[in-house]
């Protein structure tokens, strides 16, 4: 529902505002359960492990043995009911040479059904179920100026903002449910909290949130989880600019995404391996002497190669023995410290085009001579630059993919940085 | 369809007969929609099979969770093998958290156990439904051992229990006494089935299942301390390597491959290996020693291949010895149950029979027979002993202990503890032997700190979804009771 108040009859001839709509939307759908869900099935036997391949009763020595599935059928699914309501503002002013609409949004998604996992001694590790109420809501605003909008040289400016709130607001008695995509962060969904928030280890607390140090001055590896990290955003924003200048005009696109959390599982492993950059130096001990995890006194004077730490007790060594253990994401002693800010800015786009045309339209002198409308000379660099305190190579990337889990890197592939020039012919 | 054909009547037909007829036409064919039977069959999934397919389902289940990650990390604590490599390099230094571990497998093949019972009643056959309490006892006994108090008493019946309680661990082990009591009434029955081919570790052969059922029963009253209970269950077990359980392999990798081969082979080489395992401390204390009865070169041969994955390493021997592909993988074994009786009975203080118990695990290896495989004849020398050797200056007596009860026990845990290689056993004796009396125990040493290992944690699936896991979290320097 829209209503254009603009054309509100005294308001036509106003020219400070040349437009003004008001938008409502109310909705909402259903999304039905997949099919046969409500059986449990049996198929043939395969038994895996996460360091092996397994076995698989289709081999001859096997018998050829079924079991029955784990993921128990459930009778009484429902479809998931998604509500969405969003109230907006178009405004144009000046003879629409500034506009600015906003829009606010809140949807609630009700008896979403998952996968949900159960307690394994019932006999099952799954039971689909209308599991989780999930609600969400937000802000998106967007303005554009003509700053100079006439003349030789023009400049127009755009700029967008948004933010989005999320909740898990209940999870059908689950007080945690790890995303089926997830790394070894966990994002989760966990009620009264967002959505695929990281739920993992840290070292060892004491009930104040301290680390509890071992005789070396260490912390020591956590045994159950918490939350470790939001890869949520507190926001993201856009700038744009255009300037031109007869035929030639440069297009800049600036984003940034602000306030999210980032799981660096690559610099956790490399550091098992010894190949990360953090690893390279080597220091002079210190008077008085350092240990390391293990316990082994490092005389002072002695050059090592690592880092020296204080983690309250008192500076350590962090060396090999640190980083083949507690210190590497391939164990659980914490995978919070491999979280990190990932808020990043970046220059998206940039273009500088050159048109070459006849300023006098079709009788002008080019088109006389070349038979061509214009000729349109660009080079558009895209991700050229980018802004950001992550160590790894840039927090945009998902190892899973655009799946439900995000904000976890695993030695995964960067965006590309390109540059590309073309020449356009308008006949 | 019906829509267009009222649409063509409306000019003939009044508009509430219209509505009617409507009315009529959508509620009754959505109603035979509903009624169709194909909604309610699954065409593309099987939704039931017979008890004879489940149960060969079930034992590779139960297969697999002898040769598991729980298993390799026990191992690696009781000092076998050792963690050399990134996630094992980890559980080689006992870091471990409650999501290093899950029962996605070990409680659904116990349920599994559970269903072979509920269909085996259902034609009346007694013998395999004793077999599923046998299979289901041995996959909770191993839950229980490594874990401590688990669900077991409302286990398996979701409708009813959607969140089972933890049961005490010393009740757990009374149930599975129970269990395996009624397994074996159960499996004395003078007829039920039998399936040669699904059931692929004993081909159908149900006194077998008895003598294995005996056995286990013997392994739970040594870890509860019962050792007259022990030696009598021990007495009616496994009577010969014939009879020993074994999960048979092949060597196709995903499919049948022994599991300790996939992992030290294939998918993790050199991420585990015998350097620093107290495991080669051992037996290159038992070759060429001072102990001329016995040799266990054939055996280190057996065990350890040197210079598989990195020069001088000393790795499983994947290539000739223990763990090729085919190997078989040992559940429930007569050496075992022969060491159980030999424990029990030096503990009771019956020498004789502990010894003539020994002896018959020396004769077996001496015969070069382990877990389904031939240990070299080269440097293989297992003679019988005699008390005198366990005396203060005894051959057998390394450590030279005050009586011969406690020399012949050291002895008999060494041989277990060499016998039980990638088995969780081990790590169940490096835990029991501390509390055992008299305590006799092998120098196994730490590999980092000072805290020994004495359980796995409880899974994090578990403690999302199970309000009655227990709080706080038992960290895995936390005994479990009955340890």
């Amino acid at each position: 529902m829209a209503w254009q108040f603009s054309k509100l009859s005294g308001r036509q001839s106003s020219s400070f505002l040349s437009f003004g709509k008001l938008r409502l939307t109310w909705g909402q759908v259903g999304i039905q359960p997949q099919p046969y869900q409500n059986f449990t099935t049996f198929g043939q036997a395969t038994f895996g492990d996460i360091f092996t391949r397994g076995l698989n009763a289709a081999s001859s020595l096997y018998g050829g043995g079924y079991v029955r599935s784990t993921t128990a059928g459930n009778d009484f699914l429902r479809p998931e009911r998604k509500t969405e309501s969003e109230i907006g503002v178009d405004l144009r002013f000046f003879r629409n040479r500034f506009s600015l609409s906003a829009t606010a949004y809140s949807n609630n998604t009700k008896d979403v059904i998952l996968s949900l996992n159960v307690p394994n001694e019932t006999g099952y590790t799954i039971r689909n179920s209308n599991a989780a109420e999930l609600a969400n809501k937000g802000l998106e605003l967007e303005a554009s100026a003509d700053l100079i909008p006439s003349g030789d040289f023009r400049w127009n400016l755009s700029a967008n903002f948004s933010l989005n709130r999320n909740n898990v607001v209940s999870l059908a008695g689950a007080s945690v449910y790890i995303l089926p995509d997830s790394y070894m962060q966990n994002s989760s969904l966990i009620p009264g909290q967002p959505f695929g928030i990281f739920y993992s280890t840290d070292f060892r607390k004491d009930e104040s949130g301290k680390y509890i140090l071992d005789a070396n001055g260490f912390p020591q590896g956590g045994t159950g989880n918490e939350i470790i990290g939001n890869p949520n955003p507190a926001w993201r924003g856009g700038l744009g600019s255009t300037v031109s200048w007869k035929g030639l005009s440069l297009y800049a696109l600036f984003d940034r995404v602000a306030g999210n959390d980032f799981f660096n599982g690559t610099r956790g492993s490399m550091y098992s391996f010894g190949v990360h950059g953090d690893q390279g130096n080597t220091v002079i001990t210190p008077a008085g002497g350092l240990r390391d995890v293990n316990g082994r006194t490092i005389a002072a004077g002695t050059a090592f190669q690592g880092q020296i730490r204080d983690f309250g007790a008192g500076p350590v060594a962090i060396n090999q023995a640190w980083w083949q253990g507690r210190g590497a994401a391939s164990n659980t002693a914490s995978y919070k410290q491999f979280v990190e800010d990932g808020s990043v800015s970046r220059l998206r786009e940039i273009t500088l085009t050159y048109s070459l045309r006849s300023p006098n339209g079709p009788t002008g002198r080019f088109r006389r001579i070349t038979h061509l409308s214009n000729v349109d000379f660009s080079l558009t660099g895209r991700n050229l630059v980018l802004w950001t305190n992550y160590t790894g190579t840039d927090p945009e990337v998902n190892i899973t993919g655009a799946g439900l889990s995000r904000g976890q890197d695993w030695f995964t592939n960067p965006n590309t940085k390109s540059v590309l020039a073309s020449v356009r012919i308008t006949y | 369809m019906i829509i267009i054909r009222h649409k063509i009547m409306k000019k003939s037909i009044s508009h509430n007969v219209l509505i009617t007829l409507l009315a009529i036409t959508f509620l009754s064919s959505c109603q035979r929609l509903f009624d169709e039977p194909d909604i309610q069959r699954n065409p593309n999934a099987v939704t039931d099979v017979d008890v004879a397919t489940l149960l060969a389902g079930t034992l590779l289940g139960v297969g697999m969770l002898h040769e598991d990650t729980d298993v390799r990390i026990a191992s690696i604590w009781a000092g076998q093998l050792a963690g050399l490599s990134r996630a094992h390099q980890g559980f080689g230094q006992y870091i471990v958290s409650s999501q290093s571990f899950s029962w996605s497998t070990l409680y659904p093949v116990a349920g599994q156990a559970r269903l072979i019972q509920t269909k085996a009643d259902a034609v009346g056959d007694k013998w395999t439904k004793g077999v599923g309490q046998v299979l289901e006892a041995l996959v909770i006994a191993k839950a229980t051992a490594l874990y401590g108090d688990v669900p077991y008493s409302q286990a398996f019946d979701e409708i009813k229990y959607p969140t089972p309680t933890f049961d005490k661990q010393s009740d757990v082990y009374a149930a599975l006494q129970t269990t395996l009591d009624n397994a074996i009434v159960n499996l004395s029955a003078p007829s039920g089935l039998a399936f040669t081919t699904q059931d692929f570790m004993y081909r159908g052969d149900v006194t077998r299942w008895k003598t294995a059922a005996n056995t286990l029963k013997a392994r739970l009253y040594l870890h509860t301390g019962e050792y007259a209970k022990a030696a009598a269950s021990a007495g009616l077990g496994i009577g010969s390597s014939a009879g020993d359980l074994l999960m048979p392999h092949g060597t196709s990798q995903g499919v049948d491959m022994n599991q300790n081969h996939d992992f030290f082979r294939v998918s993790r080489a050199g991420d585990t290996g015998f350097d620093g395992a107290y495991l080669t401390t051992l037996l290159q204390s038992r070759s060429k020693s001072a102990n001329t009865k016995t040799d266990e070169t054939a055996l280190y041969n057996h065990y350890i291949k040197v210079g598989i994955t990195a020069t001088g390493s000393q790795d499983p021997n994947t290539s000739d010895g223990a763990f090729t592909a085919n190997a078989p993988h040992p559940i429930l074994t007569y050496y075992e149950n022969q060491l159980i009786l030999a424990e029990a009975q030096a503990r009771l203080g019956v020498i004789d029979k502990a010894l003539t118990a020994l002896n018959a695990v020396r004769a077996g290896l001496s015969a070069g027979y382990l877990n389904g495989k031939t240990i070299p004849a080269t440097g293989r020398k297992y003679d019988a002993y005699t008390p005198d050797d366990f005396g203060a200056a005894g051959l057998a007596n390394p450590t030279k202990l005050a009586t011969v009860q406690t020399a012949l026990l050291y002895e008999i845990v060494s041989q277990r503890y060499l016998v039980f290689l990638m088995q969780y056993e081990a790590f169940n004796d490096y835990r029991r032997l501390a509390k055992a009396v008299p305590v006799v125990q092998l120098p196994i040493p730490l590999y980092v700190g000072t805290k020994k290992p004495q359980r796995l944690i409880y899974p994090q699936g578990e403690v999302n979804t199970n309000p009655n896991v227990p709080k706080p979290l038992p960290d895995q320097f936390t005994n479990v009771p009955i340890f």
